[in-house]
């Protein structure tokens, strides 16, 4: 049974009074939080056609092929609702997404099918010879020489992608009072400036510099710098090129592929092309589906197999594009979840390999692994204790950083941190490596909580955490260790979320801070208490800037009972974090007058700053079943809906009894009926 | 590594490209507004394009938050004296079409969520549904071009823009983010993204085409990618018979996003030898107008005859910062409430935005078709905001300007106040003059504003 909430949900009763909240309004916790009896766990909600976002997809063709390649990048971005970008309802499919996933498929089937050539390559361009462009000088002996500033350039065709070595052997007539500087590079980039201080063929120094290549021309350039000539002096500066050379691929073994070799498994020359084409689609595509397949689906791919070599394609032609086809299928791009009767209501347990799917891409945003496949297959999956012996086992596994990337970065907005827009001109110090450090300090404590029993509950209250030389700076803390620091944040007026710069940072405009945007992500994010929209017209008049102070200003909210309904807890809430400006950094006063972080909200509780709101949250039973609405959300990819109350209230009893551990609430969510059950829609 | 990198073999460097060190910051890659660029074209394309009439492009620009109206408008009549923020026009003046009176109804509900409304019917005049994750809305007036004369082009449409979006959070009061940050619709359900990274765009555009082939690869790849399409469309469609209403009808936009990658497999065809890949750029100004060269340079190869460009998304809280005085949100700043420095900064990111816009219409203006013309007399470009004022939130006197003369269907130099109309109307006209009318648009549009 739910305790009464500390902090009062008033917002949506007077919100709906004033006819201003929409028809989201009215719809959350706050309505159905009364002494009736608890509602019934009836209906375990209906997750729809899920296909994989950008994360998802780049995570499973890494654990599917092995690849580096990341083409999910590329794609366009995921719709956000509900803070999180795995929501099944918002992930369309548009015609460019087809067009990515063709060209991702073939890129990935080229990476795995390709065998790189038997040996690496060597070609080099003598300076004097035949293979050289210049823009200037002559050839010198066995050199090219430079005399005055300009290139000399050779091409080559990199016969596979991959990692070459260039190197240039070079000398110098020297004159004047700098030695003679040269660049190299490729394709109009400066790999390498260094001086030259050789001077004659005898000593002549080589430079090396690494490059990456793709299959295809290149362009390969030395440059004279620092031309130099003095008449009277007789005083000439010159630059000799011997050569230019190009070796590799170095990152590749000649003639072998291991991605290959996972896949090919037998010998078209011994076993026939077809019927080792038949062996290797087999192998792949339940992999690829992460599921068996029917022998009619082999059936279908295996034909189209057939048809490429029966047209004159070679095997690998076949296997490619099966391949291809595979990785274009939506079965591969969809996360596929079937009802017996899609029509039916019934309730029925989710599909054993479709529970292992649910597992892996909520604990890992990935495909499942041999292990939970067997579990699956063994039908393991059907109990909840099953279910418990897997996810123990996959938070253990080091795929479950997901959830500190993707759990934790959306719904604390540490992704956030890289995008937000500051001020340059009044947050200089908002580099991008500060904002890089910002955001690791925010992803090491979260994960202290995903890789250990600690309380959740903290996050609000925690004294530790570690610090770099950068934040400690921002942040006015002595320093003087190396890397990330752990630090008594408690002894600084910070601890836990709402000391982290990032957060409050996030939480601000580009000038100046938003108590109303702090306390809104309080009440939405911690409480899932989200206040609705400010009705039409009085959007955007909630801060005013000018003489009097923001307090003042915001009081203005609570002369009007409309918009009184939300803000007189939105506001408070933020107020208490007005220590911190917009960048996160400490303030004892805004435009010239003194912060007041105290607080008080409608029913009389009364804190003051970061340390008294965190303490008052963390004794707040609807801050555990926010986090466990929310982690329900992402795990199910699926919003929250009225009907998911009863389970969220199982979840967070559960929690509870997990003494509140982040690997305590994901069991929750992973052995409780939402997860576990389906049924269709009429 | 990116998608593109196992086909960009196919690059074919320009002539004399020596891969020069350092390549100091250029105005934008292909040189700058001033720039008469003419490309190599194909020989056979050559030959097509001397002869044929030339196709009318249209181009259509977003920009959020309104814009600062006083400092916008004109006299009625001949554009003689542009006004401060239209100012940056004053180079292609005589192709400008100022429009004032044009409304967009359907964003017109008296709920929060302004700029969520006013940006998911910028382009297709239909109500949106009030939901962050039941997505209704209709579809957009380019992509009813595209599906007239789409099939004539390597791409029907082109949809590009600055900015993804914020990486965290939500929307605009209750309304998905595939409102604010999308305006252009396949259909009713599916938003048709944008891309935002110049370099993709040029990946996209460029790199499909592997001249290295000889013809009977290519053919022979053709017929295996359609094989392969052939082959899902198979799978599709026999999951599709196993699953429920809803999820029936998400796999429908798998399936029209196949059909439409069957249509371009068909349509693929050289286009023109491209220049560099644009780089990554930190400077505002730049990675717009790189959008805009790149837009240039597909409408110039025939590439595509629609783009839709978004200046930023909905609602936008951009911080203009590198404009002098500028200090704050757009958002933010655009509910000036009367606020002198606000406005002030208001006039000044609009005429930003229009200098922006400018840039485009001086590239196409300079930029010649094989028969001697320029591309800008036979293109039209919109520009418009999701609404008109930033602190009134109003959807009717939008701000409207356009730039081209449509191979000679629009009049322009002038400035008309067309009193109060459905911007669906407008959206008719520009329907018309690309070769795809229709008799209705959005929830309003009925008849085309003549614009000759």
């Amino acid at each position: 049974m739910r305790r009464p909430w500390v902090i009062p949900a008033v917002c949506f009763v007077l919100a709906a009074c004033s006819g201003g909240g929409g028809k989201d309004a009215g719809t959350d916790a706050g309505t159905t939080d009364t002494e009736d009896a608890p509602p019934q766990a009836i209906d375990p909600g209906r997750v729809s056609l899920h296909r994989l976002n950008r994360t998802e997809y780049d995570n499973t063709v890494r654990d599917l092929l092995g690849t580096s390649q990341t083409p999910a990048r590329d794609f366009p971005p995921d719709d956000l609702v509900g803070g999180f970008d795995n929501i099944a309802s918002n992930l369309s499919v548009s015609p460019l997404h087809l067009e990515m996933y063709e060209l991702a498929a073939r890129s990935l089937a080229d990476e795995v099918l390709n065998v790189p050539l038997a040996e690496r390559v060597r070609f080099r361009a003598e300076g004097e010879g035949p293979e050289v462009t210049a823009t200037v000088g002559a050839s010198s002996g066995s050199a090219w020489m430079l005399w005055s500033n300009g290139d000399l350039s050779a091409r080559f065709d990199a016969p596979e992608t991959g990692t070459y070595e260039f190197s240039v052997r070079a000398w110098a007539n020297q004159a004047g009072p700098d030695l003679a500087s040269m660049s190299i590079g490729h394709d109009g980039f400066v790999d390498l400036t260094t001086d030259v201080s050789a001077t004659n063929d005898a000593n002549a120094q080589s430079f090396t510099v690494q490059v990456e290549l793709v299959r295809g021309p290149h362009t390969f350039t030395a440059s004279f710098l620092n031309d130099y000539y003095d008449q009277v002096a007789g005083a000439d500066r010159n630059l000799l090129v011997d050569w230019l050379d190009v070796y590799g691929p170095t990152d590749v073994e000649p003639g072998e592929n291991p991605l290959r070799a996972r896949w090919v498994t037998c010998d078209p020359e011994v076993d026939g092309a077809s019927a080792c084409l038949d062996e290797v689609i087999g192998g792949f595509a339940p992999k690829a589906w992460r599921r068996p397949v029917t022998s009619g689906e082999l059936a279908a791919l295996s034909s189209l197999g057939q048809s490429i070599l029966d047209d004159g394609g070679t095997f690998d032609d076949a296997v490619y594009w099966s391949f291809v086809a595979v990785l274009v299928s939506p079965h591969f791009v969809y996360r596929v979840e079937l009802d017996p009767d899609p029509a039916s209501t019934d309730l029925h347990l989710v599909g054993d390999y479709e529970l292992a799917n649910r597992l892996s891409y909520f604990l890992w945003s990935s495909m499942p692994d041999d292990a939970l496949l067997a579990g699956a297959e063994a039908g393991d999956l059907r109990t909840p204790e099953g279910i418990e012996t897997q996810v123990r086992r996959m938070m253990a596994d080091g795929r479950s950083e997901a959830l500190v990337q993707n759990f934790g970065g959306q719904w604390l907005l540490i992704r956030g941190i890289q995008d937000v827009q500051k001020d340059p001109n009044l947050y200089p110090e908002v580099d991008q490596e500060l904002r890089t450090s910002m955001q690791e300090e925010m992803y090491r404590f979260f994960r202290s909580f995903v890789n250990s029993d600690r309380d959740l509950r903290e996050l609000v209250t925690a004294s530790d955490g570690e610090i770099d030389r950068d934040l400690a700076q921002h942040y006015g803390i002595p320093f003087s260790g190396e890397g990330w620091t752990p630090v008594n944040l408690a002894d600084y007026d910070r601890g836990g979320i709402f000391g982290q710069a990032g957060l409050l940072m996030v939480e601000s405009y580009p000038a100046r801070t938003s108590p109303v945007i702090r306390g809104k992500f309080v009440m939405g994010q911690l409480l899932c208490d989200e206040p609705p929209p400010p009705p039409p017209g009085v959007e955007g008049l909630d801060e005013e800037i000018d003489a009097t102070s923001l307090r003042e200003q915001l009081e203005q909210h609570r002369a009007d009972p409309v918009c009184a309904s939300c803000h007189q807890v939105m506001d408070p809430l933020g107020f208490s974090l007005e220590h911190f400006d917009a960048v996160g950094a400490w303030r004892d006063e805004d435009r010239g007058l003194p912060i007041d972080a105290s607080a008080e909200l409608p029913d009389g509780t009364t804190f003051y700053g970061m340390r008294e709101l965190g303490a008052v949250l963390h004794d707040d039973p609807a801050m555990a079943e926010c986090m466990a609405e929310k982690l329900m959300t992402y795990g199910l990819g699926r919003l929250h809906e009225d009907t998911d109350e009863a389970y969220v209230l199982q979840m967070a009893e559960r929690f509870a009894a997990e003494g509140y551990s982040f690997e305590g609430l994901a069991l929750a969510i992973a052995t409780n009926d939402t997860f576990r059950f389906r049924r269709g829609e009429p | 590594m990116s998608v593109w990198d196992k086909f960009r073999t196919t690059r074919v460097l320009r002539p004399g490209d020596r891969g020069a060190p350092p390549i100091v910051s250029r105005r934008a890659f292909l040189g700058g507004a001033g720039a008469v660029v003419t490309l190599p074209l194909f020989e056979s394309l050559d030959a097509r394009a001397a002869t044929a009439p030339r196709p009318v492009r249209a181009i259509w620009w977003y920009a959020p938050c309104g814009i600062e109206m006083a400092q916008w408008r004109v006299p009625n009549g001949p554009l003689n004296n542009l006004s401060r923020i239209l100012a940056p026009l004053e180079a292609v003046k005589a192709s400008t079409l100022v429009l004032t009176g044009l409304d967009n109804t359907a964003c017109m509900v008296p709920v929060a969520g302004d700029h969520a409304r006013g940006t998911g019917s910028f382009l297709t005049c239909r109500t949106v549904e009030h939901s962050t994750d039941s997505i209704i809305n209709g579809i957009s007036v380019d992509q009813v071009a595209a599906n007239v004369i789409g099939a004539q082009t390597s791409f029907k449409s082109l949809e590009l823009g600055t900015t993804g979006g914020s990486s965290v959070g939500d929307c605009d009061s209750g309304y998905s983010c595939a409102y604010t940050r999308n305006i252009s619709w396949i259909d009713s359900n599916t938003p048709n993204p944008k891309i935002t990274d110049g370099g993709i765009v040029f990946d996209r555009l460029f790199s499909g085409f592997d001249q290295s082939l000889t013809a009977e690869q290519l053919a022979a790849r053709k017929l295996w990618r359609k094989s392969v399409l052939d082959y899902v469309l198979d799978d599709a469609n026999a999951l599709k018979t196993r699953l429920g209403v809803s999820d029936r009808e998400k796999l429908d936009e798998y399936l029209s996003g196949i059909r439409s990658l069957e249509v371009r497999i068909d349509a693929e065809q050289p286009g023109c030898i491209p220049s560099d890949r644009p780089e990554p750029t930190v400077d505002y100004g730049m990675s717009c107008d790189v959008m805009s060269d790149l837009t240039v340079l597909a409408l110039q190869c025939d590439l595509t005859r629609l783009v839709t460009f978004m200046l930023e998304n909905g609602g936008s809280y951009r911080s203009w910062d590198f404009l002098n005085g500028v200090v704050g949100a757009h958002h933010e700043l655009s509910h000036h409430q009367g606020d002198p420095t606000k406005i002030e900064a208001l006039a000044r990111i609009g005429t930003y935005q229009i200098e922006r816009f400018a840039y485009l219409a001086e590239r196409l203006q300079n930029t010649l078709e094989p028969d001697g013309s320029s591309l800008l007399d036979h293109s039209t470009l919109f520009f418009s905001s999701e609404i008109s004022d930033g602190d009134w939130h109003n959807h009717d006197d939008l701000p409207v300007v356009m730039v081209g003369g449509a191979g000679g269907a629009i009049r322009t130099g002038r400035h008309v106040d067309l009193g109060s109309r459905p911007i669906a109307d407008l959206y008719l006209s520009m329907l018309e003059v690309v070769g795809a009318p229709q008799s209705s648009f959005g929830i309003d549009g009925t008849a085309a504003i003549d614009l000759a």
